[in-house]
C-alpha cells in the first residue's frame, strides 16, 4: 500500500469529502444524460463497440469511487480516484496534443478541452493522494465535521466559478470580435 | 469560545459568502458576454461553405407560392434573411426592390425569415413585398447558420453558395453580388483586399 506519512484526520477527511463530492456530481450528470455520455465517448475516439459498456462503466465506477472514499475502505477509493482522474488528464492530453478541441463532458455546461483542465485533474489527483494517506490517531468532534462540510460547500463554488471563468477565456478567444477589442 | 474561534467561524463566513459572490460574478460575465454581442459587419464562417452544394429546401410561401432553395434553378438565387423587427432590413428593402427591377431576370430574389404568419404578412403588405416570395422557415436559417441580421446568401444556378454575409449597406449588397465575380468569398474578404 502507499506509504505516506500520517497526515491530519480533519485534512484527510476533507480531502475525501471533496473527491466524494466531484465523482458523486460525476456520476449523477452522466448517468442523467447517457446519450451525451455516448455522444461525449464517440468524440473521444472511443470505439464504437465499447461505447455502450463504457458508458454504463465509467459512471458505475465513479460512484463506487464516490462511496468507497467516505468508508473504511478509504485508501482504495482514492487511489481509484486518482488512477481515473489521471487516466482523464492523459486522455483529454493526447487530444489537446492532437490540436483536437472537444467538448470535455465534464457535466454541465459545455466546456472544451484545455491543459488548464488537464492541470486540474492532477491537481485532484493529488488530492485524492492526500484523502489516501494513513491519517494521525485524533478522535474527530464536531467542529471537525462542520469544517468539513463548509469545506465541500466553498470548494463547490470555487470549483463552478473557476468552470466559469474557463468557459468566458473561451468565448472571448473564439469570437473575432471580442478577440480585437 | 474564546476570540480565535469567534474569528474563524466568522473568516470561514465571509469566505463562503465571497465564493458565493465570486460565483455569481462570473456567472454575470457570461450574461454580459452576450448583450455585448458584435451588432453586425461580422461574417459568422459557419453553415454551407462557398463553392459548397446548398442545402435543398421545398417550402411554401407565405402567399402560397412554391419556393425552392438550392438545387439546379433556371437562375441565381439570392437569399435574403430579414425580419420585421430589423430597423436595417427595412433601410434595404428599397434597394431589394431596385434590384429586383433592374436584375430581376437574371436573379431570383427570396425572402426568408421566421415567426408568426399574421406579423409577416402585415410586413409584406406594409413594406408591398408582394411581388417576391417569402418563406418562413426556421430550418433555412438554421442550414445557414444565420445569426444576426439582415443575411443574404447568393446561389448560382447549379445550387452552389457563391458568396454569402451579413449585409448592412447597398454598397455590401452590391460586394456579395460582385463577390462572385471577383471572386471574393464574403464582403470582409472583398473590402479587406481593396483597403490592402
Amino acid at each position: 500500500m502507499v506509504v505516506a506519512p500520517p497526515v491530519d484526520p480533519l485534512a484527510a477527511w476533507i480531502a475525501a469529502a471533496l473527491i466524494a463530492a466531484l465523482f458523486a456530481h460525476a456520476a449523477i450528470a452522466k448517468l442523467a444524460d447517457r446519450a451525451r455520455l455516448e455522444h461525449h465517448l464517440a468524440a473521444y475516439g472511443v470505439p464504437q463497440a465499447a461505447v455502450a459498456a463504457l458508458a454504463w462503466a465509467l459512471p458505475l465506477l465513479e460512484g463506487v469511487t464516490a462511496g468507497l472514499v467516505l468508508t473504511p475502505w478509504r485508501p482504495v477509493g482514492a487511489v481509484a480516484a486518482a488512477a481515473l482522474l489521471l487516466a482523464y488528464a492523459a486522455v483529454m492530453a493526447w487530444q489537446r496534443a492532437h490540436g483536437r478541441v472537444l467538448d470535455c463532458g465534464c457535466g454541465g455546461a459545455p466546456l472544451a478541452v484545455s491543459w488548464a483542465l488537464v492541470a486540474r485533474n492532477v491537481l485532484l489527483a493529488a488530492l485524492a493522494g492526500l484523502a489516501a494517506a494513513p491519517p494521525a490517531p485524533r478522535a474527530l468532534g464536531l467542529a471537525d465535521f462542520i469544517v468539513v462540510v463548509a469545506a465541500v460547500m466553498l470548494a463547490t463554488l470555487l470549483h463552478a466559478a473557476c468552470n466559469e471563468v474557463l468557459r468566458h477565456g473561451q468565448r472571448a478567444r473564439s469570437d473575432p470580435f471580442l478577440e480585437k477589442a | 469560545m474564546d476570540a480565535m474561534t469567534v474569528s474563524v467561524v466568522l473568516l470561514w463566513a465571509a469566505v463562503l459568502v465571497l465564493g458565493v459572490l465570486v460565483w455569481a460574478l462570473s456567472r454575470q460575465i457570461g450574461v454580459l458576454f452576450e448583450r455585448v454581442a458584435p451588432m453586425g459587419a461580422l461574417v459568422t464562417d459557419a453553415g454551407p461553405p462557398v463553392g459548397a452544394e446548398s442545402p435543398t429546401f421545398e417550402l411554401n410561401g407565405l402567399q402560397s407560392e412554391p419556393v425552392f432553395i438550392g438545387g439546379a434553378q433556371e437562375r441565381p438565387t439570392l437569399l435574403f434573411f430579414l425580419a420585421p423587427t430589423c430597423p436595417v432590413c427595412k433601410k434595404l428593402i428599397p434597394v431589394l426592390k431596385s434590384l429586383r427591377r433592374d436584375e430581376g431576370r437574371q436573379l431570383r430574389i427570396v425572402l426568408a425569415s421566421d415567426g408568426e404568419r399574421a406579423e409577416h404578412l402585415a410586413f409584406i403588405r406594409a413594406q408591398g413585398l408582394e411581388p417576391m416570395p417569402y418563406v418562413l422557415s426556421t430550418e433555412l436559417g438554421l442550414a445557414y447558420r444565420v445569426s444576426r441580421l439582415p443575411y443574404a446568401v447568393l446561389l448560382d444556378a447549379l445550387g452552389r453558395v457563391v458568396a454569402k454575409g451579413l449585409v448592412n449597406t447597398r454598397e455590401q449588397f452590391d460586394s456579395l453580388l460582385n463577390a462572385h465575380d471577383l471572386s471574393a468569398s464574403s464582403i470582409q474578404q472583398y473590402l479587406e483586399r481593396r483597403a490592402a
